[in-house]
């Protein structure tokens, strides 16, 4: 039931973000919505969750997108990671927090991009990269955030959700 | 066994899959002419359904410019006007040189030598969802004969080409993505050179570059751009848009020119995938 409902949250996620999303630009910013998704499962789930989000939402756009497969999801994996070593030592009932560390997991993000694309030769100067994407892409998502995280919240309520992280013993 | 280490040791587990998709990521990384059935079948469930929440989302937007566009109305009937006006006489010189072709072509003995051929017509389903790439889907694949590297275009010019097919969906870069490059040539001066996407550009307004042009060429602003078939992978002869500005420092052994594709990016919706005749 749980995996099932990430699934089905990653899945919504994916389509809206490319087929309702690049309608909602701002300068030719739109909002990271899996960062977000990505920072919600870290914070309320902890990082295996975190990670595993990141893993199969990048591979996701990496299937239906990108060229090569793996960059984005090694991107989101290894954010959801870190997001998640936060997990129970930060307070996440003032949305304060979550916002501050959604802010941060884009700016690394778009770092990480601008290494990828420098080896693929189709880099941009860091000044450009930072004032023009990086940090209104940041910006853009954290007011995103509030939202989708108070959904996430009550999504966690749920009992289903609270179970911890959890395979079968064989 | 494995559940528990995932538990104990999750850093291991993120290092092991890290690995694997770097390894993944550079094996992926070079000319595929098929995906993988795992990716074929990921795009079958999820283009359709994107394919719809995009056609919402287009007329929307669509019914918002509409609103807005409805004021400078008369305006523009003005400005038209003079503009058919104009366009009927050339067309009128036009005619002419048509007619005049035709005559010398049949004395020649000339062949018709148009290597534009349409395979079909899509429908783009939606967008990269990040802001660093330039690609979109698009609803159908192999089953409808588009294989990798045909051309994309709509009536106003080149959008890009195939980079990827499944059987029923398939993955466009545009030539404004920062991985992408097309031969051209100056349609006035008939010089060659290369557009290419540009990371910054495109963040700009939507622009690309054309490089490589040689410091003799007089290129000006305003000047077209269409395709030369020189990199065998597009047909000669497609619009691709007008110079806005023209660069060429010092040191530099090339001319450089900034592009204004003629297509528009952020609302494609129907396009043509074409290929050369020859093929």
């Amino acid at each position: 039931m749980k995996i099932c409902t990430i699934a089905a949250i990653l899945l919504g996620n994916v389509i809206l973000q490319s087929a309702l999303l690049p309608f909602l630009q701002i300068v030719g910013i739109q909002p990271d919505t899996l960062l977000i998704l990505t920072t919600c499962f870290a914070l309320l789930g902890g990082g295996n969750a975190g990670m595993l989000a990141g893993f199969f939402g990048g591979l996701l756009q990496d299937v239906l997108y990108g060229h090569s497969i793996g960059v984005n999801a090694l991107q989101y994996m290894i954010i959801g990671y870190l997001i998640g070593l936060l997990y129970d030592k930060v307070f996440v009932d003032k949305i304060f927090v979550p916002l501050f560390v959604v802010f941060i997991g884009s700016l690394l993000r778009g770092m990480m991009m601008m290494l990828y694309l420098y080896f693929n030769r189709a880099g941009m100067p860091m000044y450009f990269g930072f004032a023009r994407v990086i940090v209104p892409e940041a910006l853009y998502t954290a007011v995103f955030m509030p939202l989708i995280f108070r959904w996430m919240s009550l999504l966690y309520q749920q009992r289903f959700m609270s179970r911890k992280w959890h395979f079968r013993r064989i | 066994m494995l559940p528990q280490f995932f538990k104990r040791k999750p850093l291991a587990v993120a290092i092991f899959l890290a690995v694997l998709l770097s390894v993944l990521a550079i094996v992926t990384s070079g000319q595929r002419v098929k995906l993988t059935a795992l990716e074929g079948a990921v795009g079958e469930v999820v283009t359709p359904v994107q394919g719809f929440m995009y056609r919402i989302a287009t007329s929307v937007s669509k019914l918002f410019r509409s609103i807005g566009e409805r004021r400078q109305l008369t305006a523009k009937y003005e400005e038209l006007k003079d503009r058919v006006a104009q366009l009927e006489q050339q067309q009128l010189k036009m005619d002419e040189t048509v007619r005049e072709n035709e005559r010398l072509r049949t004395l020649l003995d000339f062949k018709e030598d148009r290597d534009l051929f349409t395979v079909t017509g899509v429908r783009i389903t939606g967008k990269d969802p990040g802001n660093w790439f330039n690609t979109l889907t698009a609803d159908k694949g192999s089953k409808d004969g588009i294989t990798v590297n045909m051309a994309v275009v709509t009536d106003k010019g080149l959008i890009g080409r195939v980079t990827d097919v499944g059987s029923h969906w398939s993955k466009v870069r545009t030539i404004v993505d920062g991985q992408s490059s097309v031969s051209a040539l100056i349609e006035r001066t008939r010089d060659n050179g290369m557009v290419k996407g540009n990371n910054t550009l495109t963040f700009e307004d939507g622009l690309c570059q054309m490089i490589n042009l040689p410091l003799d060429s007089d290129v000006v602003i305003g000047d077209r751009i269409i395709t030369s078939g020189l990199d065998g992978i597009f047909p000669k002869g497609i619009n691709i848009g007008e110079v806005m500005e023209v660069s060429s420092e010092k040191r530099e052994t090339y001319k450089t020119a900034i592009v204004k594709p003629d297509a528009d990016f952020l609302r494609i919706e129907e396009v043509l995938v074409i290929r050369r005749v020859n093929e």
